[in-house]
């Protein structure tokens, strides 16, 4: 056994470390790791104005290009990812780095690579803004019981967020960026929008949605606001709402088998994580941060996002952690051929169920958009203030 | 006779050399008028110098004040200490602190020291340091000015305050609402494209026009500085602003054309993305607005005008990619504190 240093290395990132990757890591690395979990508008300050404050940081990938501008992100050799080809590898034969291409918005792979003249891109470079760890695909949720007011034949759609059939039993998020991209995915879908580029709205186009998000507001469409996942479930399950806007996770949470994960028509709204290192770091701790990231891409940690719900990536390294049935079933979309459970020992799939949406390659090229820091997002939150106090 | 003769002479030259005063920015006026104070040991090795006192005997803001300390400590003029202010020192002397008020000390009447405007206005008193905590501001949100605060807070009349705000208007720092209110901000990405849209049909424009009718000031100067700057990292964050000036103010100073110079002025308020980015998380030595300005002041110093004009419209649209990035970043940032005029409409 190496001796444990006395400075851990600090890691930052959003909430969900659990008891056991908190032991976990340390051991398997022969040092302390300092975990300090932050909500996801407090790791974008931190990864943005406070370098000084973390070795490595897992943040979404919309905020590595802010913390790229800010010169607070140091680039990775991919040279020193071991599993680096792996990362790329989506399931069997497809490339992950194809994929990402699909959507509006800023993709993952715009933002990834650091090209010749500094500037962030698509184009495959030897050095990175970030290792990509987790990604997944979020649309809306709503109880079984509502499949009686449907019309024959009618199709999942973002539109029912707008839809006045469930007038006062609808919530959405209180995340100005997220739920304002879900609302331009629903007034299109209902056909009251149209825009030029529903990834990075314009300035009219964000006073024509907030206006028309206020009159719905006024009309009492909306019975609540969440602002987390926990929130989102007890909405659900309560029975105040019947339709919602709701991240991975808050399904199971519920613990109700009668909770449906929409798969919508226009796609989903996708999203990714992943590992930066801080422009501070150096000298021993910036070979523990890489050994860090090497860590996270060895399996197990992959494994264990795979059992919270989350697509992993380096799916190779994994086969040693997840048996051929929960492969199958998280990332392939074939029925399963055993219960799966979920990391809480939760069963989430009887024999023969299919995960919703399918396999990851064709969720992938579902997606509809990326999270994104649109170019007008300084006017967007002050919109939406006026919007949530309307 | 002979006297008499070089009493008149110098009277010419130093009318003549007031006149030229005047065409020079505040800060410059500043450092000119410092930089022999110095020379004449009015103000002696030790001195402390701070703000508020050489503003006020110079009539003007403190905004200007401070770029001038900034740029005479560049020179080796005056130094940091651990108090609060400069102090008159050579590189390399280490006096002991010498705390006189600055009116005591034996300073010619300020007609002649403050070479330059015979009179300073009051509004030009206030103006930078106005327009510089409202440009801090715009960025987080729509506000409204309130008149009566700028007055108590200045100590000024309504019709400066009114005087001050209509200035800033013409710079497109503020506008009026419906209402007829004073308001500024947000300043939105889109704002920001049109700027850079417009900076560069203006400043080629300029630029061209200039060079052709032969009114191009003299680069060596400007380049001299960008390369001071470049080799001596730590003084990017008090330079950066005058290296602007030079290339998109003083460079277009004599053109003829007086609409096309006043709208490239109201077209500038872009470049407040860079400097609040600056202040915020400082200037690199890799800056590439370094280099960028570089490429222009060399083709224009060896008269390569179309080559330098090539560069100017690379450079804007460089730096205009870079404002988009950096207007997100500072989305992102905590809010400043608002001065009491200002007042968050959303």
């Amino acid at each position: 056994l190496r001796a444990k240093s006395s400075t851990p290395l600090r890691v930052v990132r959003t909430p969900g470390t659990t008891a056991e990757y908190r032991r976990r890591a340390p051991d398997d690395l022969g040092f302390g790791v300092k975990f300090q979990e932050l909500d996801g508008l407090e790791v974008q300050r931190r990864a943005v104005t406070s370098p000084a404050s973390f070795d490595v940081i897992e943040h979404w990938s919309l905020t590595t290009e802010l913390a790229w501008t800010a010169s607070a992100i140091q680039p990775i050799d991919v040279g020193r990812i071991a599993n680096w080809s792996d990362v790329l590898t989506l399931e069997n034969s497809s490339n992950l780095m194809d994929e990402l291409k699909v959507g509006k918005g800023v993709s993952p792979r715009e933002i990834l690579f650091i090209q010749p003249d500094g500037e962030l891109g698509a184009t495959v470079s030897p050095q990175v803004s970030m290792v990509p760890t987790t990604y997944q695909f979020d649309s809306f949720g709503y109880h079984s019981s509502l499949r009686q007011t449907l019309f024959p034949g009618e199709i999942e759609s973002w539109g029912w967020l707008l839809d006045d059939r469930w007038r006062g039993l609808t919530a959405i998020t209180a995340h100005a960026p997220i739920a304002i991209a879900e609302m331009a995915l629903a007034s299109q879908a209902r056909g009251l929008m149209t825009f030029e580029d529903i990834g990075n709205l314009q300035i009219h186009e964000i006073d024509q949605l907030i206006a028309l998000l206020i009159d719905y507001k006024h009309r009492g469409h909306f019975r609540a606001f969440w602002e987390t996942s926990s929130q989102s479930a007890a909405l659900l399950r309560s029975g105040d709402v019947v339709i919602e806007s709701m991240w991975p996770g808050a399904a199971t949470e519920t613990g109700a088998s009668d909770i449906v994960t929409a798969v919508p028509a226009e796609g989903t709204r996708a999203w990714l994580i992943g590992l930066s290192i801080s422009s501070r770091c150096t000298g021993e701790q910036l070979e523990r941060a890489y050994s860090y990231i090497n860590w996270s891409l060895s399996g197990w940690s992959g494994a264990h996002a795979t059992r919270y719900g989350l697509y992993a990536t380096a799916p190779g390294a994994m086969s040693k952690y997840l048996t051929e049935d929960e492969w199958d079933f998280w990332y392939c979309g074939k029925p399963a051929r055993s219960e799966i459970f979920d990391l809480a020992g939760r069963k989430v799939a009887s024999q023969g169920d299919v995960r919703v949406g399918g396999s990851c390659v064709r969720r992938m090229r579902e997606v509809a958009v990326w999270n994104t820091f649109m170019n007008e997002y300084n006017y967007l939150i002050r919109r939406w203030r006026d919007f949530m106090t309307a | 006779m002979d006297t008499k003769n070089d009493d008149q002479n110098r009277l010419a030259r130093r009318a003549e050399s007031s006149k030229q005063q005047a065409q020079l920015p505040l800060y410059s006026q500043v450092v000119n008028g410092l930089e022999e104070l110095i020379a004449d040991d009015v103000l002696p090795r030790g001195l402390v110098l701070i703000e508020g006192p050489i503003a006020s005997y110079y009539g003007v803001s403190r905004v200007p004040v401070r770029q001038a300390l900034a740029l005479l400590a560049e020179r080796g003029l005056v130094r940091t200490f651990r108090g609060r202010g400069y102090l008159v020192a050579r590189p390399g002397e280490d006096p002991a602190p010498l705390r006189i008020p600055f009116r005591s000390l034996d300073l010619p009447s300020r007609t002649q020291s403050s070479p330059g405007r015979g009179r300073v206005y009051e509004w030009q008193r206030v103006h930078d340091e106005i327009a510089d905590e409202i440009s801090e501001c715009l960025l987080f949100g729509t506000y409204q000015i309130r008149e009566s605060s700028l007055c108590t807070r200045f100590d000024i009349s309504r019709t400066v305050v009114r005087e001050v705000l209509s200035r800033l208007a013409v710079r497109g720092l503020i506008e009026k609402d419906d209402r007829s209110h004073w308001i500024c901000g947000p300043f939105t990405a889109k704002a920001n494209l049109e700027q850079y849209q417009m900076r560069t049909i203006l400043e080629l424009a300029a630029l061209k026009d200039c060079s052709e009718s032969g009114l191009l000031p003299d680069v060596g100067p400007m380049l001299a500085r960008l390369d001071e700057t470049i080799s001596r990292p730590a003084s990017l964050l008090p330079m950066i602003g005058r290296l602007e000036n030079d290339l998109h103010g003083l460079m277009f100073d004599r053109c003829k054309n007086e609409r096309l110079k006043a709208s490239i002025v109201q077209n500038q308020l872009s470049l407040h993305v860079h400097r609040m980015f600056y202040r915020h998380f400082g200037p690199d030595a890799s800056e590439p607005m370094l280099r960028e300005h570089r490429r222009i002041l060399v083709a224009l110093y060896s008269s390569r005008v179309q080559e330098a004009l090539a560069a100017l419209e690379a450079h804007l649209a460089a730096a205009w990619k870079r404002s988009q990035a950096r207007l997100k970043v500072l989305a992102v940032i905590k809010e400043p504190n608002l001065p009491d005029f200002l007042e968050r409409m959303h």
